[in-house]
């Protein structure tokens, strides 16, 4: 057998805190090969980063290696000399980082920084280290090589950073490379063009790769085995068809069970949240780690000893974590979570915006602009927005950073005014009325769930007292007995134990702050709530819990949703109609079916396409764009699209506004393109139309699509 | 960045517009009060009149105001009541000495306090960061007035070493300078230490000084390429805003050690009520600091390229 | 806020001290003084006031009776005594000046942080303004004006200071405002009273009470120069500026009338500098 690259024997790593021990990766292996790719995958806090740091020998000061070895071809790294270390790091072990913009250094020009690696490892000239560089750049499709080296990091847009340091990671052709969450801080379509990169890369130079990520879908596209990680342990491990197809651990099962997929919708396939949290390090169950979230747990089998993976005979690879794992039938179609979704009857009409406009002005001072008399820029956030929403539905917002998302809520909430067009709210404009001028039944009608967890609560009030005030000011009630009982009844609303009440939002976790978050906006019966990314910071497993809570909370009240997202899975799962915005411009709507096959808008389907899927048995059409989303301030002109799409008709594109096609009754889409050439498109995902082809390949996919189907 | 450096100009000069009308207004508003400052106290009212009537008092104030500025912006700052010589004779020695007391003290002052902050922050929480850290904490709480207590008592009274004052009657002697810049390094080096070793530290733990080490950097190059670099942009503008800081404590170090030096001057003038000294020492210690907050928003803006190409 | 739950609040925050060796030692040498000041008709072995026997050294007896443990003064008066009593005028006069300078920069700096535009921009320059004038030159101005005495002191303080906490809380409530309960609270239609008060400011308390012990220790300084300058406290008030200044004639003579006064003001300042590192440390780690 060939030599491996890396091989990592019962690596166990603690963090020594004032609390004392606390172990953050137990027992881990791996080997891996020369171009072979690895993912690691699990949730915050499971220890897949500190794997990455301890193979560069780079745990802080207070972590340590507590057990096993690392061995990078052959030679263990805990045990190199600190210049022998120093010549491995950045030349045989390189690393691509969560954060671009973080990992570069602000203050030196791109070109020295990659300059600089090469010059470090190899005694070479700085004309022969430039032309490398330059070579690299182009490798990794960045236009205009030249001008990036000679910029600085914030003066190029985040995706092309993410390219500069996968660039100086590859620069002096390392044999390992490790990936953490290389794109999490990225728009999905720059995402997917990284993810294309990181492959035809991979490729190339035939480099080994560790791929860190908590998002399954990515690992599906760029790894061909899996480490399935739950705190701090490894609990499946084995080929993606093994993991994805085959899965043996129940923790493994409630993850897939956990992700929307874009291929089904919320009555097709409803999330099953794993109950309860994360355990935190110190607190630990003994036995499996998983036990107190686990449906298949016994009292006195699982809480033992300490469990040991075992290998799942017949398969190579394959091994798991689990003590029942042979008993277990995980595809069995479970009772417990009966379908409780139902197509809604959609009521009257709750919000109507029409041709609402948001500019900004930025004053522009300088002397210059101030004699040329422009001194205004006009930025345009939303432009001639028109949607409707009703009573029990769910609108989506879907568009990515800068798109002015975030604008129209503000608008919408009063804290901002519309510079024209009109917001009906039952009727009444409330577009251009500032949240301090609307009455307060026009106030309490619309309330808002944040992004932030941690942000979203005042930390120096109590629960219960942040609820209160809500309910006195939206006159719910005034007398102090009523409105205690009403905070106990929204605690209860939102699924918490009534003793929160007393509780700072320290003592509480992520997804129990969003709950808290969405019990406040439901505190005075509101009849439409905006969500602006509610789940997006929260970790894949909570993240199904809340976004079920919300779901069941809206169609039990009747709630209109405005749910704003850049998750086309999630939106897919949880919406009825679907509007894209492109740089304050509508795209394209209508309902979800409609918005998710053809005829789509070219840049709907570059969006659509960009989703990772995990899901073995899709297949996806894949629609990259080129080059960065355009600024604001400084928009295309024709349609705000041209400078991306892929399928641009020619000048027409960049003089004219495009004109809305209506593709059928609430379907419209604003293109150039004649709606039957839109229609000719395939659509993006394939479920496999021939089972028994793939069936030939993947022997196990027709129980996937059993309970995909579900 | 130029569009930076005219607006911060141009505030600059509307600080020093509003600080002589305010200056202006306080100490002229009421002229008969100028009058008694001017003439003594045993003046009588006739002769305050004719004084106030001669020196053309008696115009409206916008009037003298903007005669007072122009003759000010001409270096004319009128006569000096105690030294009954041109305010303009002595102002500038003073300031010269001063400028010399100033030089020496942040010449040592500086790197001593950027090579401590950066040996301190460089790995913070060991041994010598915390020495380091210590002696700056003691050293900012102890104030210029009681150290040139203790010092004098040290150096002057027990060792016999220094002169006790730096009047410098017998022409410029550097030993003099010893004990004033001793005490006016001693309290301030602690403060830029400190800020230094807070901004090192920040640095040290970006993701960026991560990637430095992880490409494989030997760690001086870490160190010198690309920690101190961005290390150093917050403590030059707190270097540069020490500038007001050492015009405070100058002022009690040389009426301490009865040095002849621009701040004991300024303090003369205010016990005596020496209105135009007032005016013209309080107008060069705005303009000082106000030039060095220029200096050091160009410098920062300058230092850092988010800032310079945007 | 009842009595129980605030001392609670202390124990625990005092519990948090622990964790920080320089913060507790900070913490018990201000404790001391503290304890100094309140029970200095205890402690003090003779009236502070009172004219006994001039420039006697250290440990010289008193014919009348007792030590004169740190010798006395030119006018005979016990040196001991006057820094014991001297703590009750540092202690009176510096934490009422920094109170009222806090106040006066946390409203401004809530008002231009919280509103920011042309509210923010006036603020901002008239702060800007005074902070042109280096620090000591504004008190001698201000006091050689107006004339020194207790209350002059505290306006002269809260006008020099003012300034520089309300550049501090103005970035605070610049910071905090964008938080997303502060948009939660807009959104439900809170005043700006409100928002300020209750949403902001107390979730900037933490970066304010280290800046707080600081500016104490500096307001002591401050007190302590224009002592020493001759523009402190007029005599015959116990102050320690003003007693290190008495003694700069015979200094060479009798050194010690100088150097306790000199001890007891930085090992005060010590100790506030010493208690704010604790904090930030402390903050820091949570």
């Amino acid at each position: 057998m060939r030599q491996p690259i890396l091989e990592i024997e019962n690596l166990s790593i603690s963090y020594f805190t004032r609390a004392g021990e606390i172990p953050a990766v137990v027992d881990f292996n791996m080997v891996l090969h020369e171009g072979e790719s690895i993912g690691l995958v699990g949730e915050s806090g499971c220890g897949k980063s500190t794997i990455a740091m301890a193979i560069m020998q780079y745990l802080g000061n207070n972590a340590k290696v507590v057990q096993g070895s690392i061995k990078f071809k052959g030679q263990d790294l805990a045990l190199l000399s600190k210049e022998k270390l120093r010549q491995f790091r950045g030349n045989d072990i390189a690393m691509i980082y969560q954060e671009p913009m973080a990992s570069l250094n602000p203050s030196m020009l791109i070109g020295q920084q990659l300059i600089e690696v090469l010059r470090c490892h190899q005694s070479i000239s700085k004309e022969q280290a430039y032309c490398q560089s330059l070579e690299i750049l182009e490798n990794v499709h960045l236009p205009d090589p030249q001008r990036v080296m000679a910029s600085y990091p914030h003066q190029i847009s985040g995706g092309q950073q993410q390219r500069v340091v996968i660039a100086m990671a590859l620069l002096s052709k390392p044999s390992l490379l490790l990936l953490d969450e290389p794109t999490t801080a990225l728009d999905v379509t720059v995402e997917a063009g990284i993810v294309e990169l990181v492959e035809e890369l991979a490729a190339k130079f035939n480099t080994a790769m560790i791929y860190i990520s908590h998002n399954l879908g990515l690992i599906l596209e760029t790894c061909s085995r899996v480490n399935v990680m739950y705190s701090g342990q490894v609990v499946e491990v084995g080929t993606i068809e093994e993991v994805f197809d085959r899965m043996k651990h129940p923790y493994t099962k409630g993850l897939f069970d956990c992700i929307p997929l874009p291929t089904a919708d919320k009555y097709a396939r409803p999330l099953k949240p794993i109950r309860g949290q994360l355990p935190l390090p110190h607190q630990r169950p003994a036995g499996c780690f998983f036990g107190p979230r686990c449906d298949h747990f016994v009292a006195g089998t699982c809480d033992q000893q300490r469990i040991e993976i075992s290998a799942v005979q017949d398969q190579q690879d394959h091994a798991v974590r689990c003590v029942r794992w042979q008993e277990l039938d995980l595809y069995a179609p479970s009772e417990v979570m009966t379908v409780q979704a139902e197509p809604q009857v959609v009521g009257e009409e709750i919000l109507t915006v029409n041709d609402m406009q948001k500019y900004y002005e930025i004053k522009d001072d300088s002397l210059l602009a101030m004699i040329k008399g422009n001194s205004v820029k006009v930025v345009k956030a939303n432009e001639h927005l028109s949607f409707k929403a009703h009573a029990g539905e769910t609108v989506a917002i879907v568009g990515e950073s800068g798109c002015g998302k975030s604008t129209f809520a503000k608008v919408l909430m009063g804290l901002e005014s519309a510079s024209s067009g009109e917001v009906l709210l039952n009727g009444e404009d409330i577009g251009k009325t500032h949240v301090t001028k609307r009455r307060t039944d026009q106030t309490s009608a619309m309330q808002m769930v944040f992004q932030n967890p941690f942000d979203t609560l005042n930390p120096s009030l109590t629960i219960g007292s942040q609820l209160a005030r809500v309910i006195r000011k939206f006159g719910v009630s005034k007398d102090k007995k009523e409105i205690q009982a009403k905070v106990l009844e929204l605690l209860d609303l939102v699924k918490l134990p009534a003793d929160f009440a007393k509780r700072k939002p320290r003592q509480l976790s992520g997804g129990q702050k969003q709950r808290v978050g969405i019990a406040r906006a439901f505190a005075g019966n509101p009849s439409l709530v905006v969500a602006d990314e509610p789940v997006s910071a929260l970790d894949v497993s909570v993240a199904a819990a809340v976004t079920r809570l919300l779901m069941n909370l809206q169609q039990s009240q009747q709630t209109s949703l405005v749910f704003i997202s850049h998750d086309l899975s999630l939106v897919r799962y949880l919406a009825d109609r679907v509007v894209v915005i492109y740089l304050g411009n509508i795209v394209e709507q209508g309902s979800t079916e409609e918005v998710f096959s053809p005829p789509y808008h070219p840049y709907t389907e570059a969006l659509i396409s960009a989703i990772p899927v995990a899901d073995t048995s899709v297949q996806k059409k894949r629609v990259i764009l080129e080059g960065d989303i355009p600024s604001a301030m400084n928009p295309p002109s024709g349609c705000p699209f041209n400078t991306r799409c892929p399928r641009k008709l020619g000048k027409i594109c960049e003089e004219q506004k495009p004109p809305e096609i209506e593709a059928s009754g609430g379907h419209r889409i604003a293109c150039h393109i004649p709606l039957v050439e839109l229609r000719a498109v395939d659509p993006v995902f394939m479920v496999n139309p021939n089972p028994s082809l793939k069936e030939a390949k993947k022997p196990h996919l027709k129980v996937i699509k059993n309970v995909s189907n579900k | 960045m130029i569009k930076l450096i005219t607006r911060r100009i141009g505030v600059m000069l509307l600080t020093m517009l509003v600080v002589s009308v305010i200056l202006f207004l306080a100490l002229e508003l009421n002229i008969d009060s100028v009058a008694i400052k001017v003439l003594g106290p045993y003046s009588s009212e006739e002769q305050r009149q004719l004084w106030l009537e001669a020196n053309g008092y008696h115009r409206p104030v916008l009037e003298r105001y903007l005669s007072w500025a122009g003759s000010f912006m001409s270096g004319d700052f009128g006569d000096s009541i105690r030294f009954r010589v041109p305010v303009a004779d002595i102002l500038w020695e003073r300031l010269g000495n001063t400028l010399i007391l100033a030089g020496v003290t942040f010449g040592i002052m500086i790197p001593l306090s950027i090579l401590l902050g950066v040996l301190s922050g460089m790995k913070e929480g060991s041994l010598l960061d915390r020495i380091i850290s210590l002696i700056c904490i003691i050293t900012t709480s102890i104030p210029e007035f009681a150290s040139a207590v203790f010092l004098s008592a040290i150096f002057v009274f027990s060792w016999q070493l220094l002169p006790g004052t730096s009047s410098m009657l017998a022409g410029f002697d550097p030993v003099q300078l010893i004990l004033p810049a001793m005490v006016l390094i001693g309290y301030g080096f602690g403060y830029v230490a400190r800020m230094t070793r807070a901004s090192m530290a920040e640095v040290m733990s970006t993701h960026y000084i991560r990637t430095a080490v992880l490409k494989g950097l030997p760690y001086r190059q870490v160190i010198f390429r690309h920690a101190l670099r961005n290390a150093l942009i917050a403590p030059f503008t707190i270097i540069m805003l020490q500038v007001n800081w050492l015009l405070s404590g100058v002022i009690v170090v040389e009426y301490a050690f009865a040095y002849k030096g621009f701040g004991a001057l300024l303090l003369e003038a205010s016990l005596n009520s020496d209105v135009y000294l007032i005016e013209a020492c309080t107008m060069v210690a705005v303009c000082a600091a106000v030039l060095t907050q220029l200096i050091a928003d160009i410098g920062y803006s300058y230092l850092n390229p988010r800032i310079r190409f945007s | 806020m009842n009595n129980s739950s605030m001392f609670r609040r202390l124990f625990s925050a005092i519990g948090l001290l622990r964790e920080s060796k320089v913060g507790m030692i900070g913490a018990l040498i201000c404790l001391f003084w503290v304890l100094v000041a309140i029970f200095a008709d205890l402690i003090a072995p003779f009236d502070p006031l009172s004219n006994l026997l001039p420039m006697q050294a250290p440990l010289a007896e008193n014919p009348n009776g007792g030590l004169f443990w740190l010798g006395t003064d030119l006018l005979g008066r016990d040196i001991l005594s006057r820094i014991i009593y001297g703590t009750q005028t540092v202690m009176i006069y510096a934490p009422l000046a920094t109170f009222t300078a806090y106040v006066v920069g946390i409203v401004m700096g809530l008002a231009g942080g919280y509103y920011q535009g042309k509210v923010d921009t006036l603020l901002s320059f008239i702060a800007n303004v005074i902070l042109s004038f280096p620090v000591l030159v504004l008190y001698i101005l201000i006091i050689s004006s107006i004339g020194a005495s207790g209350a002059n002191i505290i306006l002269a303080v809260t006008f020099a200071s003012a300034p520089g906490i309300f550049r501090i809380v103005r970035g605070l409530a610049m910071d905090l405002r964008s938080r997303e309960y502060v948009a939660a609270a807009q959104t439900r239609g809170e005043s700006g009273l409100w928002i300020m008060f209750v949403e902001i400011l107390p979730n900037a308390r933490g970066p304010l009470i280290v800046d707080a012990c600081l500016r104490l220790g500096y307001v002591i300084i401050t007190i302590g120069v224009l002592g020493f300058l001759g523009m402190g406290l007029p005599p015959p008030t116990p102050d320690w500026g003003g007693m290190i200044s008495e003694s700069r004639a015979l200094f060479s003579v009798f050194p010690h009338m100088a150097i306790f006064p000199c001890i007891a003001i930085s090992s005060l300042v010590l100790g506030l500098n010493m208690l704010s590192d604790g904090l930030r440390e402390i903050s820091l780690r949570d």
